[in-house]
């Protein structure tokens, strides 16, 4: 609004916008159709917030003006989003007294009857082939305003842009990033043993968009996006035993990087996306843990252990291999430094320690911790300590950072199903992930490309 | 009179401090072993191949009575699951005789087996892998010693990924039935 140009632009191409607006709105009754067309295998998942914070945050978030038809619902999407992580108590949209758009002038003292702290307002415009999404974050106690941004969306990405917007908001208000606009992989098992049915799924953080992206009757585990978000790295049992594929997610193009021996596991990215750490048997049936070059297929050796060595995670800066070993008598989570040298142990208490991940800024452990019989997620510092245990149990495994470092998704077990779910490390906000279709289990948590 | 009971209750508790690890594997998980074979398609091949080779021992048996007895190593052979104690790789001795059962009939044969390593579900999914193989191994080291040779013999691991028929949900009597190696002859 600074500049009268853009504005003035916008007045000149209004036709030509018109006609963006009538494709964009195409393209969303077409991708609605495919949706529905795909979704008697896709149960859409269910998500439940299972426990806030104690001390969360009062916002309004006012509905996105121009934000019509059957475009998504962007203030709902943000509020879905501030609620789920359990830092936010978004005021009810029933309670609102006005609904101004940015740059429309705000009655400070209604905002403050309504004892919000602050208030998010938008606007949606057709921009090009897609939207643009202007928003304003106000305190209400200053009446300053905090952001005032505009985004850029794909026609279809209006939804992934109000997963920005709340990644935005999360940050100015709490100084920790958001990481609502990012995906979840996971599988997803239907059927009774023997007969199985096993499906690999990509979906948004929110459950939304699920998109099964392989199907098998054999086991499928183990998957980890590249640090790009753009391929995924997985095991696979087809043929009858164990190999490790990666997938491009854009063209599904699959190919298969290794099928040694009797096993191939545990695939993890190092920070470059260039080479794959893995868990692989020798004939003897030894796991140890291989570092495997993808431009030319060429495997080195980490470690050297009669040990079961195995779910090794590169550190942050891509210098050291955290992994699982059982070396000590039980399982414990060791650090191997790339550059040589014995493997140090790093957990210390407990019985079963197992399944290391790293947060983003390398700080912290996340991993499967024994308790009184049960297994939960725990998180260890690094600087120093034991495991703190962040669920209940009894039997939560395979712990993933979300990327922003603040939120693990776990599998776990509810009423005898196999369910995701969320937990906020510092708030203890909790959410669970499910349908009544699948067992889901073997999450993992990427960026968006 | 008094003193029988008391004596056998000694005796009892000897033999089961003899062998701590057989109450771990409930008993009608171990008879469950031979009935639910057939249920799988592959394993229903299987069976087909131990009633083969069962045909041939007995005609190839030199020692073979006159009068039809109970064939001991036939009843063995006949069971192709082993269970494991949690976290486990010890073959346990009521499974011994089992396995070496196995390894006598492939010793000196062309016949093939392929051991599946299976955990429970707890823990960690990859940890289980390793732990999956690492009993199949367990199975082959004893096969080889009852006379089979390396190359009859290949390990694969499911992990917990492929529960037992009815090792499905929660507790011991499930996960019980998960532990173990299954030995499946290729045809």
């Amino acid at each position: 609004m600074n500049d009268p140009m853009p504005f003035l632009k916008a007045c000149l191409q209004t036709r030509a916008a018109i006609a963006g607006w009538r494709h964009a709105l195409a393209g969303a009754v077409l991708v609605v159709v495919a949706l529905l067309l795909a979704s008697p295998a896709h149960a859409q998942l269910v998500v439940q917030i299972t426990r806030g914070s104690s001390a969360p945050l009062p916002i309004a978030v006012v509905p996105f003006a121009g934000n019509l038809g059957p475009a998504t619902d962007v203030a709902a999407v943000v509020t879905a989003d501030l609620e789920r992580s359990g830092r936010f108590a978004v005021l009810p949209r029933t309670d609102l007294l006005a609904t101004p758009a940015p740059g429309e002038p705000m009655l400070w003292a209604d905002w403050r009857r309504l004892a919000v702290n602050h208030v998010l307002v938008g606007r949606v415009r057709a921009a090009g082939a897609g939207f643009a999404v202007d928003y304003e974050l106000y305190s209400v106690t200053t009446g300053e305003r905090l952001l005032g941004q505009t985004l850029a969306t794909s026609p279809t990405g209006l939804r992934t842009g109000a997963h920005r917007v709340a990644d935005a908001v999360y940050e100015k208000l709490l100084g920790v990033p958001g990481s609502f606009a990012s995906r979840l992989a996971y599988v997803a098992v239907e059927g009774r043993a023997p007969q199985q049915k096993f499906r690999l799924v990509v979906a948004d953080a929110d459950g939304e968009n699920a998109a099964t992206v392989l199907t098998s009757a054999q086991p499928l585990m183990a998957p980890a996006f590249s640090p790009d978000g753009t391929r995924l790295a997985y095991v696979s049992f087809e043929g009858g035993r164990s190999a490790v594929w990666v997938q491009a997610l854009r063209t599904g193009e699959r190919q298969r990087v290794s099928a040694r021996g009797g096993l191939n596991d545990a695939p993890a990215w190092s920070p470059d996306g260039t080479q794959l750490a893995l868990a692989i048997a020798s004939t003897d049936g030894n796991v140890d843990i291989w570092l495997l070059s993808l431009a030319d297929n060429r495997l080195t050796r980490v470690t050297e252990d009669p040990a079961i060595d195995t779910e090794p995670v590169f550190s942050p800066d891509g210098q050291s291999l955290y992994f699982t070993s059982d070396r000590g008598g039980r399982a414990q989570i060791y650090r191997a430094s790339l550059a040589g040298g014995r493997p140090q142990r790093v957990t210390f208490d407990g019985s079963y320690n197992a399944r290391p991940r790293v947060s983003a800024d390398g700080s912290r452990l996340a991993l499967v911790t024994s308790v009184a019989g049960g297994y939960r997620i725990g998180v260890q510092e690094l600087a120093g300590g034991a495991p703190r245990a962040v669920t209940e149990g009894p039997n939560d495994e395979s712990p993933a950072f979300a990327p922003n470092g603040q939120w693990l998704v776990f599998a776990a077990r509810r009423g005898g199903r196999g369910v995701l779910a969320t937990v906020a490390i510092d708030s203890g906000a909790r959410t669970v992930l499910s349908t009544n279709a699948a067992d889901i289990r073997s999450p993992t948590w990427g960026r968006l490309p | 009179m008094k003193k029988l009971p008391l004596l056998a209750l000694v005796a009892t508790t000897v033999l089961l401090a003899g062998c701590p690890k057989k109450p771990t594997t409930p008993p009608d998980a171990a008879a469950n072993s031979g009935a639910a074979v057939p249920t799988q398609p592959a394993a229903g091949a299987a069976t087909a191949a131990n009633d083969t080779a069962n045909a041939q021992a007995q005609d190839t048996s030199a020692l073979t009575p006159a009068q039809p007895l109970p064939d001991p190593e036939a009843a063995l052979v006949a069971r192709t699951v082993v269970y494991f104690a949690l976290d486990s790789d010890v073959i346990g001795e009521e499974f011994t005789s089992v396995v070496a059962a196995h390894g006598k009939r492939l010793a000196g044969g062309t016949a093939h087996v392929r051991l599946e390593g299976h955990t429970d579900e707890r823990g960690s999914d990859s940890y289980n892998n390793a732990l999956g193989l690492r009993r199949a191994e367990a199975v082959k080291k004893a096969l080889k010693l009852a006379g089979a040779q390396d190359a009859q013999v290949e390990t694969v691991s499911f992990g917990e990924q492929k529960p037992a028929a009815g090792g499905e949900g929660e507790g011991e009597e499930a996960w019980a039935k998960n532990r173990r190696v299954e030995i499946v002859y290729l045809p």
